[in-house]
Formats: C-alpha cells, structure tokens, sequence
C-alpha cells in the first residue's frame, strides 16, 4: 500500500495536489553559488512531500508538464536523502526515478545537482552510483569533461574520493593485477569498457595527448538529451482543427456532422480509439461522478462546430473505461451522443452528484453557466459552510491552448483544469486522481507512474 | 403574472409562452416560444442579398426567394473591409423576388471610402445605444446622420471619438462573439425579451425559428451584447463580489433553497416586465405589402418597428380586424 498519503485537499500539510501544481507552475532556477549551500526557496515543500510519501514525490517528476527547474530539484532531494531504511524494491524503484532524471535534465542541471551533493558532503551509495553512471556512460562524456571539467572532476572525487579517484586515474594505464582489479572494485563496474574510462580520466586530469578530445558524433553533450526531452511530451499541433485535436473527437466531430450510414463505421473508431487511450490513462476505482455540459453552447459554430462536445465526451467515454464506478450527469441533451440543447444548469446537477456521496464530482463544460448564472459559485460557497469536503473539480473543455477563459469561469472558488486535446486525458486524470486525496486514488496515481516509467526505460 | 402587458395595447402575444431566464454577467435573456407565422417568410441571412451600395447612404437589397416574404430586421447593418459600412434605420417589407433600394441608410465609418458589394453577407443590429437615435433619423437622406451618436458612444467606450461604429463591432469582436455562448439559442425558439441589470430593454419577436435562429447572433452579440459591455466593462462591471451562501443545512435543504431562489428571480423579471411602460407612445403605420402592416412605435421610454398580419373581416371600423404579429423589435430608450 501508499505510504503516507495523507494530503487532503485545504488542510495544513501541503498536499500532492499542491506540490503537482508547483511543479509545474514554479520555474525559479535552483542556484548554486561559489562556496554556498543550493539556494531553493521551495525546499520545505519538496522535503515535505518527499517525507509523506518519497516514492510518489519521484514518480511526479514524470508528469508531462513538470518544468526542468522542479525536476532539478527532485534530483537533488532525492540524492541528498538517506536511503538505507527503504526496502530494496523502494531503492530500485528511486533509482529508476533518479536514472530517468539523469536521462531528460540539461546535463549542467545534473552536474549542478552533483555539485550541491559535494557542497552536503551528502556521500551516500546512490550518489556515488549515480554520479560515475552518469558521467562514464554519457554519449558525450569526452566532450562534457571538456568543457565542464572542473565541475566533472569535482563530482567524481566527491564520488570516489579524491585519492581513489586519482589513483583509478594513475592505475587506468598500468597492466598490473591488482591495481586492475582495485579499478574494477571501484570504478569499472560503473563502464565496461577500460579504454573509454582512461580516455575520460585523462581528459579530466589534463594527460598530454587526450587535451583536445574530438566530440563523438559532432554532437555536443548539450544536445544529447533533446531528443529525449521531445519524446517524452506528445508534441501538440500549433495550428488547431476540428480533427487534429485527437483521435476520438475527430470521430465523434464526423459522427455529429456525417449522415446516418456512416454511422457504424465512426462507432467502430470511436470504441477502437477509446479502448487504445484507457491503456494510456491512470485508473481509477473510485466512486466519480461526471455532469457533462451538452447544453446548445457546446455545439459551438462555424468550423469548431461540435468541438467542445466531442472533446468532452471522448474524456468521458474514456472514464467509463478506466472508472468501473463511473456514473455520468448530462446537463441539455440525452443519450451516448447528446444533441447539444438547452440551458446550463450546474447547481442543480451538483447537488444530484453530492447526494450519491461520490470520491470525486468533475464538472465538464465550456464554462458558460447561464441557468441562473452565479448559483454555482453560491451552492459551493454553501457546501463550505456545511463542511462537506466532497472534492469538487471543474474541467474546461476547450477548443485549443489558446482559449480565453476570461467569461468562463462560473465559480470563483472551484478548483479548475483543462483540457483541449485528447493527449491531455492522462496528465488530466492524474491531477484528478491526486487531487482527490486519499489513499486509493495516490495509489492509482502512483501505480500510473510507475507503469510510465517501465514504459520509458523500454524505449529509450 | 400576465407578462405581455408592455405590448398589449399594440398586439397579442397571447399565444407565446417564456422559457426559462438565462443570466450571464449583467445580461439576462428569456426566450420566447410560439407558432410560427403563416405563410413562407425570407431569414434574413439567406433570404436577404446585400447587392450594393449605389452612392453612400444608399443600401439594395433583395428578397432572393420567389414565395417568401422578407422583413428586412430592425436596424440591420453590413461591415466588410475597404468599404464604408452602413446600418438601416428602419425596417421594411420585401415582396418575394423584389429589390428594395433604402436611401435613408446611414453609413457608420466615418472616413472610409469605398461602397459595399454583395459578397460579404454578414450583418450585425445596431447597438442598443444607438437605436433609438437611428429610428428617429429613418426616412432622412443624410448618410453621415449618424456620426455624432457613433462618437459619443465610442466616447462612453474611452475610443476616439469618431463616427466609426468598428471601433466597437470589430475590434471587441472576441468579447462580443462570447455573448452567443453564454447564452443558449433553444430549438423552437422565436424571440426573447433582453434584461440588462434586471431592467427590460428589449422584446424581440421572428415569423419563424430559422428567422429568428439567424437574427440571435446579431441581436445578442452587436445590438443588446454592446450595451451589456459598456456595462460590464465601463459602467461598473459585474458587481458579483464574493458568492453569498445559501442558510441550508443538508443538500435536502440546499436543493429547496436554490428552486426557491430561482423561483423568487424568475417572479422579479415577470414582475418587471408586467410593469415596464411605454410611457407616452403614438403608433405609425409605415409600409404595407398584402394584409402585412410595419409600424413604427415611438414611446417616451420604448420605441421599435413591428409588423403585424391583418385580416380583413369586412366591417367599417379598423378596430376590429383580426390581427397577428409577425415580427417586432421592441427596445427601450437607452440614452448615451
């Protein structure tokens, strides 16, 4: 089970709900001044999430939109700490989360993390693994000594020591016996081939001929993870169509706007495409009660006509896959593919909703409530003061990045997300799962993760 | 509560009914149901062909069908890049097929140069702010009547001052096109009568739902979505401040609370309506085609143009001749 999942939302503990919108939120750069600790102004939050529950802490630094400045320090914080009382799965699961850090930051982010470990004297294990690991197998590890070969040399005798560290360096030329294996016991189990480590060796402590190393491939050791940063975030299409913003809207958008016959051709994508995303999405066994806005605005006009609608139905069709105790409120038109029509009553379904004592209401609209606009705002400011602390989430439903939420917004004191294209689903649901606080829905978030991190270390 | 006594010494709307009031902002719409008119009845968007300006202050435009009758909206106005703009003072009946050349138009773009042509359909009703001004300039050759009032609305908006109505239409295009999702067009709906800040300012009636579903985005956007603005932007904003929460206890006594206070709006916007006046009025008949009558309606506090379907019974006085609304725009003086 999770361990010390208990953030609840508004409490005085920070909860996973806030420390994932820090994340991605918080850009202020983690600095590292000459003969100073790390300056991060942000650290009680991550110490105090990393103590709740460290593995979790990790995990999020997987989510899609964590800023590289959050990642950082999720590196570093989870170095920094002691990991001798976790079990050995819990050690291989942090040192997966640490390894794909290593792989997706700016190489100078890691080599900052490994300097801030020097200026802790923090000398455990793990980071004398995850240093010589990263610096003996980077793809441009010549090119990197180079040009940060102080910093280089600093982090690896803060791994090794400063004597082992050189005496590897002197005993990487010799044949001897037992100075080989006095480097295989403390260096060569991080690199397998000897030659490559004597050629980084002699670029960090300046040897005659290895002064000027040639990059290998022309590429830079700043480069290197790009390619890996563009993989790991679905890239978005800049300019937004009625069928560019996912599979299943598109289907549900030609469903709308095609005659009758082609009816069953456009179910059988829709099923096959909802199918394909719920293997993508975190689960969910909670009680989630959706009220989905179909009212006549959500059949928005011209060419995003019916837009609105099928993105918030391809999020709910996908939900009743995940959520086996799912049950849907739709406000305006009826049945699996609603005719958008009528007035947006959100109140009214909101207490409908609370009344089945659900885990989660999310309410799914353009945000235009105009069924007595302002008795949302007015039935949430009651429930307060009732003190029913049911979590209440209100999803935007948009056509594109850029929407203007400015006249959308019906609640002041909601909290908000949302979501226009149908890759959003999975960081979506994910905030939902963690904003709901408890013990079942961190762990599905969790189990999320890491089934994301297996997934990543099999392809790249 | 009897809620057709604004109109009622002007013409029946016993056989319409209101929908449920929508709000959003300032601005509160409740729609009206009702038959359709008899007969075939050109939509203005598709029925109705902007086919020149011939000179400024000059509007064609012909009924494209060849059965139905048009009655060109209230108001009507066309915008197009490079040309002058120019908006209608009054309404007027077209019989099918017929071009109709309106020379009391006014233009609203100042210093523009360039006529309209027939490619752009797109039109728009003139801001509720100015409507009444335009009424009482219907029938007056003078294409620049008009600037003076566009200005001092422009002047109410912090704009330059000058005769250009896009400063407002296009330019806040964004914000005024948000007004046709925050409030829903219901199917089987033929008018609707406009609140700003729980004050009646406008009642709105079509022959048909595809007339009316094509005059609602003008209506809500441009004539009263301008008014709602200047309200919420200038004059004030929303004055939501924080949500006040209902007493209940339990949600069985939320539920009860929000019907009730839904209920006590809806009896304030019906008492509201039963009481709006029109103050002083006369009544003229303008235009006739057939048994179809347009008449204008000039009141101290409401003004507008309707147009009413006649039947003759064959008795001496008027008076008692069968008659049937077929359209009528209805608005209050909204003085700049």
């Amino acid at each position: 089970m999770i361990q010390g999942g208990i953030g609840m939302n508004g409490g005085q503990t920070k909860s996973f709900h806030d420390f994932i919108e820090h994340l991605v939120s918080s850009s202020s750069p983690f600095l590292l001044r000459k003969g100073l600790p790390p300056e991060w102004k942000d650290i009680s939050l991550h110490q105090s999430i990393y103590q709740q529950n460290p593995i979790l802490y990790g995990l999020l630094s997987l989510s899609e939109k964590a800023l590289p400045e959050q990642r950082e320090r999720i590196l570093f914080q989870l170095l920094r700490s002691t990991w001798q009382h976790f079990g050995q799965e819990q050690r291989n699961i942090l040192q997966r989360i640490v390894s794909f850090l290593c792989t997706i930051l700016h190489p100078d982010q890691v080599l900052r993390v490994f300097l801030a470990l020097r200026r802790e004297r923090a000398n455990y294990k793990h980071v004398r693994h995850t240093i010589l690991r990263f610096i003996l197998n980077h793809p441009q590890a010549l090119d990197m000594s180079k040009r940060r070969r102080r910093a280089v040399v600093d982090a690896v005798e803060h791994a090794l020591g400063k004597n082992v560290a050189r005496a590897c360096f002197r005993y990487l030329s010799s044949s001897d016996t037992e100075k080989q294996k006095y480097l295989r016991k403390n260096l060569l189990k991080y690199h397998s081939d000897p030659e490559r480590v004597r050629k980084i060796f002699a670029t960090l402590y300046r040897q005659k001929e290895e002064q000027n190393p040639s990059n290998e491939n022309g590429t830079s050791y700043t480069e290197t993870h790009q390619p890996l940063v563009k993989a790991f975030a679905f890239e978005r299409p800049t300019t937004v169509t009625a069928t560019n913003r996912g599979e299943i809207a598109a289907a549900i958008a030609h469903l709308y706007g095609n005659s009758p016959e082609k009816k069953e051709m456009y179910l059988q994508t829709i099923e096959t495409a909802v199918a394909m995303e719920a293997e993508r999405v975190p689960h969910y066994d909670g009680k989630v009660v959706c009220i989905l806005d179909a009212s006549a605005s959500t059949r928005g006009y011209g060419e995003r006509e019916f837009c609105c609608l099928s993105q918030s139905l391809a999020l709910t069709k996908v939900l009743k896959k995940v959520c086996p105790n799912f049950t849907l409120l739709t406000v305006g038109g009826e049945g699996d593919f609603p005719e958008p029509k009528g007035t947006t009553d959100l109140a009214g379904p909101l207490i409908t909703a609370l009344e089945t004592e659900p885990d989660l209401v999310m309410i799914i609209s353009d945000g235009y409530e105009n069924h007595h606009a302002g008795d949302l705002a007015r039935v949430l400011a009651t429930l307060k003061q009732m003190k029913i602390q049911t979590p209440i989430v209100f999803c935007h439903s948009k056509f594109s990045y850029a929407d203007h939420l400015e006249l959308r917004r019906p609640a002041p004191n909601i909290q908000e997300f949302s979501f226009w294209h149908q890759a959003d689903f999975a960081e979506l649901l994910l905030s939902l799962w963690i904003y709901v606080g408890k013990e079942d829905s961190l762990q599905a978030a969790q189990n999320y993760l890491l089934k994301k991190l297996s997934q990543w270390e099999e392809e790249f | 509560m009897e809620w057709q006594t604004l109109t009622k010494e002007l013409f029946d709307l016993s056989e319409y009914r209101l929908g449920l009031p929508q709000r959003s902002g300032v601005m509160t719409v409740i729609p009206i149901f009702g038959p359709e008119a008899e007969g075939a009845f050109s939509p203005p968007l598709i029925g109705l062909r902007l086919n020149r300006v011939v000179g400024y202050g000059n509007v064609e435009l012909s009924n494209v069908s060849e059965e139905a009758v048009a009655v060109v909206p209230l108001h009507m106005g066309y915008i197009q890049d490079g040309a002058q703009n120019h908006a209608l003072c009054r309404s007027a009946l077209l019989p099918p097929g017929k071009t109709i050349t309106m020379n009391d138009a006014c233009c609203v773009q100042q210093s523009q140069g360039g006529y309209l042509k027939g490619k752009e359909q797109w039109f728009f009703i003139l801001p509720l702010q100015l409507r009444s001004q335009a009424l009482a300039l219907r029938g007056k050759n003078d294409f620049g009547k008009l600037w003076p009032d566009i200005s001092l609305l422009n002047e109410r908006f912090h704009l330059p001052k000058r005769g250009h109505l896009e400063q407002i239409i296009s330019r806040e295009r964004g914000y005024l096109n948000q007004y046709q999702s925050r409030f829903e067009l219901l199917s089987e709906q033929i008018g609707a009568i406009f609140f700003i800040r729980d004050e009646l300012v406008g009642l709105e009636i079509a022959p048909t739902y595809q007339y009316f579903r094509e005059l609602w985005m003008p209506l809500v956007c441009f004539c009263y979505g301008v008014a709602a603005m200047w309200e919420e932007r200038i004059n004030g904003g929303n004055e939501a401040g924080p949500p006040s929460p209902f007493e209940a206890k339990n949600l069985t006594e939320l539920r009860a609370e929000l019907e009730n206070a839904r209920s006590e709006y809806e009896q304030k916007l019906l008492t509201k309506l039963s009481s709006a006046k029109l103050g002083n009025y006369e009544v003229k008949e303008e235009d006739t085609y057939l048994n179809f009558r347009l008449k204008t309606l000039i009141g101290t506090n409401f003004a507008g143009q309707f147009v009413e379907e006649v039947e003759p019974v064959g008795r001496i006085f008027h008076s008692h001749q069968q008659k049937r609304i077929i359209y009528a725009s209805i608005f209050s003086i909204y003085s700049l």
